[in-house]
């Protein structure tokens, strides 16, 4: 934050010669040690003041008998110190006070925050530079109340979901516009594979930002204040601004700023696992999948292992005696064996910024960015390492016309490991994790040969050599994605009168990514091997033109606003190849594949759009807001394409407009706002008309002939197609109590969406598979409340604590007549549901079949009986969301700390599930002898009890064979991040080349309890198995999170 | 000023240029990547037809050979829990949305254009989907479907309407087929001209008559299409699908070889019941025995409970003595010890799928295009075999995946005929319908891809001989006409290896073959499937359609009282 007060500062100077007395001098920061530039220093009771320069320094001449400074900084609270002995005075600001906050709101218009009648949440750089992610909505986790930030995995460069204020799409994307500089930017997450072969993992574009070149990140979330940003708003906004895209003040002196950071890379956490038991079933030893094998310290006569505890050996079989003879008849130590331990790493990430900022003349001005991050996951396979190159540059001609430019360049590489998703065992499509927690306890993996020395295919323990060795699948697959992206804007602003301003911006992103997938044949999923690759460029380019007016119409009244025109044209090309069948082994080319499939796609989109806004202001307490946007889509046909959406807000300072209330010390500040929003929702291109499916190469004929084919297609194109509607009514409270000590800020918000574009799935005896309709209604209410309290304040001490608070209730109101479900994420017999009168999402699956009373239904054989119809497995929305964060400061040091507790919601996970029925977790070490008898009735109606063995149970009747048993509370603690920095004060820099000297210790994901499964799961739910998009409360044993510690070290000259 | 009008005027360029292209709101409105569905061909829809009628005619085998134990059933204990709705999905997607749209597209064209050979044969075919449908579901939607969101919840016709209009179908196909005009070009089935599809046409007819005989089926109407028309009774009629040996690319082999023949074993577990009635039921061994199935283990006594978790459990105390358990050849089914390997599963047989896949018998050369059984009966030391008796060897053993589905074969039309001459009054002989019918069934399967077959084990002609005389010994022998069908029954079953329907519809119907092993678990509620659950995109998507309470519900003419094992 670190704005400049620049008229103030001028003022202040050229009063600071006062007569000298006394010489103070010191250092100025805010709470995370970063140097407050321009802040202005007042000498109470006098005239007397200076401002920090770029170092945040001042000194200044204190006159006799006056013991106070008054401190001040826009965005910060107003500060009186008193003088003691010492002429060094260092202090501490501390953010927070609403007074005269200027925000970013719509098309990058600063306002000021008193006169906004909706929620806008603001990050400064301190928040989310040097921290240990790559990702910037990741760094924004848990410090925006009412946005829901989900990573997909904790793997290197994974994708992130981010959704503000519930899900108000059913079919389409519920992910937020981000706007970069003022021009929207794309932040698709383009997967080549379905969530079930590992797209989950895929990248979020957002990716290809640098968060430790921002300067500013502003989230708007309620739909009256995303009205300008056109339908692609209906989400909500994130507006970040880069340091690029910053240069404020065009005087700005030369200043070098260089950031290291290191950190650890670990995987967060692993199972705790029994060791008295192996692998087998029934407990008798047998190279099964399971581990309900023999005990390992006791021996019985029939449990498969020899008398001096051996067991064969795994590799003494006649498929391998001939290539792997050194097990021909060799004996196997049957014990348990650390595998998971010995699978993971520790990786490192190295990241690195440079920026520079510069004044070159007079109303010239540029800043220079770079940033190289290198990142290594947790296993050998991961890595991601991005170049972020940017270049701002603004000039103001003598004419007045000012050009504000932006230029940004990234490339990037992530290489990570296929994650295909698996329900107990081997997975659908080559994964690599689904295969490594689940192996037997007896089974050394690492100490096995992980390929077959001749034919170099994939060995393991099984007998029938069924499951890929997951050493196998480090050393033979890969799934690589890169891109290089360019993104930029040039502005032209020129002031028409001194009420009057024009502005042209046109803004470019363009990126191409390549990905490609590479699997070696010899292994079980991919046998004959896979390379695929595919090829995307995708851009936008979007004009705004406008007039932006400010007017006074009288000395109480205030009129402000914008008319404009928005041109947006948005393309995507891709071209997929797939081989298949490997020729010769290792080497990874399309012409080294017998089978090759190509497929190329290309779409494009635009929209066009005019909006005004005009803002009444009265005597500085009340505002009333009214903006309106009209679009038109190339997305459907002529009649439907266009919609007006208005919207109308209004804000009004209590503590200003009533006397009374006035510089009141209890209540200091209190500002009611309310607005309602319309947008709009425009479906994906040529949803409107049929095709011809058109097919070649679906068969070759005995004979050799080729048969190709012509079909009507599945898909109903739907002529009468149009946009889908929300609106939203939020009423707000914002509060500063107690000297400002204390901070409320408390938003309420109904939002409705109706004609909601659904993709829906038709009866086939309609000819047809599904269809794009308008049927849907869906409501989101929720809470949004932050708090903020400043426990001690002192001038060297102050600890802070702050909590935000999200809850967000759904309802999903209506589907298509007569359709009283869909699935929109998942399989269709497991997956998130619409359904009419529950929360949007909730997951179905199979579920057992209960008696009238509710009991389970026992089969004859003691195992549990499927009932026919899916039923409701649970709600995976959170009830409530609550963030603690704590801010201690002390001489220098700051400690910042974020905790979250995710309240209810339930996660249906196949790995906690998996190794409670594969008898692998801490928990199943009990006397497997003792026969058990499930709860439950018999089909008849008595109670069950029939007998049958704990392997039986626990494999058949404990999760894997019935979805209602792996399903889990989600609720969990976690301890997100944890920062320590401390800045050499001045006193220890000042006669180095240094101008700030700043060392950061964080890590995050750094503790966690998930409270509703088995303790030694030790089981982090925080993870998307479903990848980016509507779909959530999955975790299918595809990647664990991961947890990061490290430091870094900013050096400003 | 100057630098303002400069600047000004760069801004309208850049507007000018990026900005006309993003103006245009008309011209994205057609997808690129695709064409409008008036650039339609007729052949080439043919082509997605037959291709899908394969495909639906798999799909319906697949899920009809486990209850009358032409495969294991091994997806559920009972009955009611061997599928559910979401099983049946794909066939009911692959009938709907697949292939009766392009049939409807065919018809409406071709009568348009009064191209009378390819509105007969999609007519042909239709009937074929609308006459399955209805065998397994009841009341389908059929007179309100087709129209997309127009109605997008089509009520169901009763069963009996819509086989009356795919019987009417029929008619009107042999109508065009007195009328041949055009040739369908690559024909998959037949020659591509109306005779051959006349001739199934007019077999379709008899097969329904049959079917509804309790439901008003007439005899006399068979006897007219006997006399007149001509029907399926060569081999060289048989309605077939023939597929190829392309392995990828699309692979294009038979969905048993691409299962089993690849890597990682069959997926399939074969019928413990069938197999064992082939070697361990008659005096004679089946002929078609080393055909129908490829073992991959030669003994199975040296199993544990892990690998083959039967061979500890007893037999099954509600069973009659003397069927084959745990595996075909296991000491039950094989009390002599002189077979090894056929090894399958038990009626409802559904425990988890232990590491067999490479020792469970496979499907074998008939129909699948797999391998013939050249092994020796038996193998004690199955550590020499292992390894080298196993099917999965990257899809090259065998006819490589070049094998059939069959649809309707002329074998079968002999059973079904002796079916009509026992119960109908209908002027054939039985027995000599029998003995045709299981001479040219012996005879297809006998002669299918020869060239795989190691002519030292295949059947001599005495073999065959001797296997038809004992079954028309036993013909002749049963009691009465009642006895008699049931034998008719169940060799018309064997011949059907490969497809499920025609035995599922006519153990509904007739109640035979009488004896079939029952299911592993006994239970009071779970009563063999008169009719399926209806698939869950039915009934789901459907605001007209709710699901059945059991699968008791019975088609219009399965009426014969009591319920089936």
């Amino acid at each position: 934050m670190k704005k400049i007060s620049l008229v103030l500062s001028l003022v202040l100077f050229a009063v600071s010669f006062a007569i000298a007395q006394r010489a103070v001098s010191g250092t100025i920061t805010d709470d995370g040690g970063e140097p407050l530039i321009g802040a202005s220093i007042l000498v109470k009771g006098t005239s007397s003041g200076t401002v920090t320069d770029i170092d945040g320094s001042y000194s200044l001449e204190v006159p006799d008998g006056s013991n106070t400074l008054v401190v001040s900084y826009t965005g910060f609270e107003t500060r009186e110190v008193k003088l003691g002995a010492s002429n060094v005075l260092d202090i501490t600001m501390s953010e927070g006070v609403a007074l005269d906050e200027v925000v970013v709101t719509g098309l990058g218009i600063r306002r000021d925050k008193k006169a906004l009648g909706y929620a806008v949440t603001t990050l400064g750089s301190n928040q989310l530079e040097l921290r240990p992610e790559a990702d910037v909505a990741r760094v924004l986790r848990g410090k925006v109340p009412g946005v829901d930030i989900s990573q997909t995995s904790g793997l290197a460069g994974s994708g992130t979901n981010v959704i503000i204020r519930g899900y108000s799409s059913i079919t389409g994307s519920n992910q937020p516009l981000f706007v970069v500089d003022g021009v929207p930017f794309n932040s698709d997450t383009n997967n080549d594979r379905g969530f079930d072969e590992g797209g989950s993992s895929a990248s979020s574009r957002f990716l290809d930002i640098d968060p430790n070149n921002i300067a500013e990140v502003s989230v708007l979330k309620g739909l009256s204040a995303t009205v300008l940003y056109g339908e692609a708003g209906r989400n909500g906004v994130i507006l970040i601004t880069t340091k690029n895209g910053n240069i404020g003040d065009l005087d700005k002196k030369f200043e070098v700023t260089v950031d290291q950071s290191f950190f650890a890379n670990d995987i967060a956490s692993l199972p705790d696992d029994q060791d008295s038991w192996g692998n087998g079933f029934h407990n008798f030893a047998s190279a099964a999948f399971s581990n309900w094998g023999a005990n390992f310290n006791e021996r019985t006569a029939n449990d498969g292992v020899a008398a001096d505890g051996t067991i064969r050996h795994p590799y003494d079989r006649a498929a391998l005696n001939s290539v792997l003879p050194q097990y021909d008849g060799a004996r196997y130590n049957y014990q348990a064996y650390d595998n998971l331990q010995n699978f993971f790493q520790t990786g490192l990430i190295a990241s690195t910024s440079v920026n520079i900022a510069n004044r070159l003349s007079e109303g010239t001005s540029l800043n220079f960015s770079y940033g190289y991050r290198s990142e290594e996951g947790f296993i050998p396979l991961s890595t991601f390492d991005k170049h972020n190159l940017g270049l701002g540059i603004n000039t103001k001609l003598a004419n007045g016309l000012e050009l504000i430019s932006t230029f940004n360049y990234v490339t990037s590489e992530r290489q990570a490991p296929p994650t295909g998703v698996s329900f107990s065992s081997n997975p659908t499509g080559a994964s690599l994790f689904s295969n490594i927690f689940y192996t037997p306890r007896s089974v050394n993996l690492t100490g096995l040969e992980f390929e077959n020395p001749q034919d170099f295919s994939s060995i393991g323990y099984r007998g029938g050599n069924d499951i890929q060795n997951p050493y196998w699948t480090l050393k033979n697959t890969s799934d690589n994605e890169r891109v290089s992206r360019f993104f930029g804007t040039i502005a032209l602003k020129y002031k028409l009168t001194d009420w009057l301003s024009a502005m042209y911006r046109v803004g470019y992103d363009g990126f191409a990514q390549t990905q490609r997938y590479s699997v070696n044949k010899g292994g079980n999923q991919l046998p004959l091997g896979v390379l695929e690759t595919s090829q995307r460029a995708n851009t936008i380019v979007d004009h705004n033109l406008n007039l932006q007016y400010n007017a006074r119409i009288s000395d109480d009244l205030t009129l402000d606003g914008v008319i404009g025109v928005n041109v947006r044209n948005d393309t995507r090309r891709q071209t997929f190849a797939n081989s298949s069948q490997q020729f010769v082994y290792d080497l990874l080319t399309h012409d080294n594949f017998i089978n090759h499939l190509n497929q190329s796609d290309t779409r494009a989109e635009n929209l066009i759009g005019a909006y005004a806004t005009a803002s009444l202001g009265f005597k500085n307490f009340f505002y009333l807001n009214v903006q309106a946007r009209n679009d038109y889509t190339s997305t459907l046909e002529k009649e439907n394409r266009s919609i007006l959406y208005p919207s109308i807000s209004a804000s009004f300072i209590a503590t200003e407009a009533f006397a009374g209330l006035q510089n009141n010390t209890t209540l200091n500040y209190l500002k009611l706002r309310l607005g309602y929003g319309t947008s709009a929702g425009y479906p994906n291109p040529y949803q409107t008309r049929n095709i011809l499916g058109v097919s070649t190469r679906d068969f070759v004929t005995n004979g050799g002939t080729v048969v190709n084919s012509n079909t009507v297609d599945n898909r109903f194109g739907n002529p009468d197609l149009k946009p889908e509607l929300h609106a939203e009514l939020e009423f707000g409270v914002e509060m500063r109590l107690f000297n400002n000590r204390f901070g409320v800020d408390l938003s309420l918000y109904d939002k409705q969406s109706s004609d909601l574009i659904i993709d829906l799935n038709l009866d086939p005896s309609t000819g047809y598979q599904n269809t794009t309709i308008n049927a849907a209604e869906i409501s989101n209410r929720g809470i949004e409340l932050g708090l903020d309290l400043a426990v001690i304040q002192t001038s060297n001490l102050r600890v802070a604590l702050n909590a935000n608070y999200t809850r967000n209730v759904s309802n999903v109101e209506k589907l298509a007549d007569g359709i009283d479900q869909l699935v929109f994420a998942g399989y269709s017999n497991l997956g998130n549901f619409a359904i009419k009168d529950q929360p949007y999402g909730v997951i179905q699956g199979e579920v057992i079949a209960r008696d009238a009373n509710g009991d389970r239904i026992v089969q004859s054989n003691g195992t549990y009986l499927t009932a026919p119809d899916l039923g409701i497995l649970g709600d995976p929305n959170a009830r409530y969301v609550m963030n603690y964060g704590l801010n201690v400061n002390f001489k220098g040091i700051a400690l910042n700390a974020l905790m979250t507790y995710s309240d209810g919601g339930v996660i249906y996970s196949t790995t906690p599930s998996t190794l409670m029925a594969r008898g692998i977790l801490a928990e199943t070490d009990f006397d497997r002898y003792v026969p058990v008898v499930a709860p439950g009735v018999k089909e008849d109606g008595t109670p069950n009890d029939i007998q049958i063995t704990s392997t039986q149970h626990y494999w058949q009747n404990g999760g894997v064979f019935q979805d209602e048993m792996r399903v889990y509370d989600a609720s969990y603690l976690k301890l997100r991040e944890v920062s320590i920095s401390y800045s050499l004060p001045g006193s220890i820099i000042e006669n180095s080349p240094f101008g700030t000297v700043t060392m950061t210790l964080s890590g995050q994901n750094l503790w966690f309890k998930a409270l509703g499964f088995p303790a030694g799961a030790n089981f982090d739910p925080e993870v998307l198995s479903l990848g980016v998009g509507n779909g959530r409360g999955f975790e299918l044993m595809n990647v664990p999170t991961s947890r990061q510690i490290g430091g870094s070290i900013r050096l400003s000259f | 000023m100057k630098n303002i009008l400069k600047y000004s005027f760069l801004a309208l360029v850049a507007l000018v240029i990026v900005g006309c292209q993003s103006l245009e709101l008309d011209e994205l409105l057609d997808n690129p990547n695709s064409v409008s569905p008036d650039k339609a061909e007729l052949d080439l829809v043919f082509n997605a037809v037959m291709l899908d009628f394969k495909t639906f005619v798999d799909e319906v085998s697949d899920e009809t050979m486990p209850y009358v134990r032409m495969a294991a059933m091994a997806d559920g204990y009972f009955y009611n829990n061997q599928d559910g709705p979401t099983d049946f999905n794909f066939m009911w997607q692959t009938a709907y949305f697949d292939l009766l749209p392009d049939l409807n597209l065919i018809i409406d064209n071709a009568t348009e254009r009064d191209l009378t050979t390819y509105a007969g044969i999609a007519k042909t075919m239709k009937a074929y989907i609308m006459f399955t449908l209805v065998d397994l579901y009841g009341n389908i939607p059929y007179s309100e479907a087709f129209q997309g969101v127009v109605v997008p919840s089509p009520k169901a016709d009763t069963d009996a309407a819509v086989y009356g209009a795919a019987a009417d179908l029929l008619t009107s196909a042999l109508a065009d087929f007195g009328n041949p005009k055009g040739s369908l070009g690559g024909d998959l089935y037949y020659s591509g001209s109306a005779g051959p599809w006349a001739t199934l046409a007019n077999t379709l007819l008899i097969r329904y008559h049959v079917t509804t005989r309790l439901a008003g089926g007439s005899g006399a109407a068979i006897d007219a299409i006997l006399s007149g028309g001509d029907i399926m009774d060569e081999i060289s009629e048989d309605f077939e699908f023939q597929y190829g040996s392309n392995r990828a690319a699309p692979d294009s082999r038979h969905p048993y070889y691409s299962d089993g023949y690849e890597n990682g074993g069959p997926g399939w577990y074969m019928s413990n019941y069938m197999m064992w009635q082939m070697f361990g039921v008659k005096d004679n061994e089946d002929p078609r025995l080393r055909y129908y199935f490829r073992r991959q283990d030669g003994f199975e006594d040296n199993e544990n409970q892990f690998t083959l978790d039967c061979t500890t459990a007893p037999y099954p105390t509600h069973w009659e003595d003397g069927y084959p358990w745990c595996t075909a050849s296991g000491d039950f089914g094989d009390p002599d010890g002189i077979r090894g390997g056929y090894w399958g599963r038990s009626h409802g047989n559904a425990d988890g799928i232990p590491p067999d896949d490479l020792k469970r018998t496979a499907w074998g050369l008939y129909p699948a295009g797999g391998a013939f059984d050249d092994l020796p009966m038996i193998i004690e030391d199955e550590d020499t075999g292992d390894g080298t008796w196993q099917v999965s060897n990257n899809g090259t053993d065998g006819a490589r995946g070049a094998g059939i589905q069959p649809i309707f074969l002329s074998s079968w039309t002999h059973f079904m005929l002796a079916e009509a001459a026992l119960t109908m009054g209908v002027n054939a002989d039985a027995r000599g319908l029998l003995e045709t019918g299981l001479r040219q069934s012996i005879s297809k399967v006998m002669n299918f891809n020869t060239g795989v077959v190691d002519a030292a084990l295949a059947p001599t002609d005495e073999a065959v001989d001797a296997y038809v005389d004992e079954v028309l010994g036993l013909y002749d022998a049963a009691a009465d006409d009642e006895a008699r069908l049931d034998l008719v029954m169940n060799e018309y079953r064997l011949a059907c290896h490969g497809m499920g329907l025609e035995p599922f519809n006519n153990y509904r119907r007739t109640g035979y073959p009488s004896l079939m092993e029952p299911t592993r678990e006994t239970s009071a509620t779970s009563f063999f499937p008169r009719t399926f659950w209806y698939p869950a995109v039915y009934v789901n998507f459907n605001a007209n359609a709710s699901q059945r309470q059991d699968l008791n519900g019975r088609v219009f003419w399965d009426t014969k009282p009591g319920n089936l094992r």
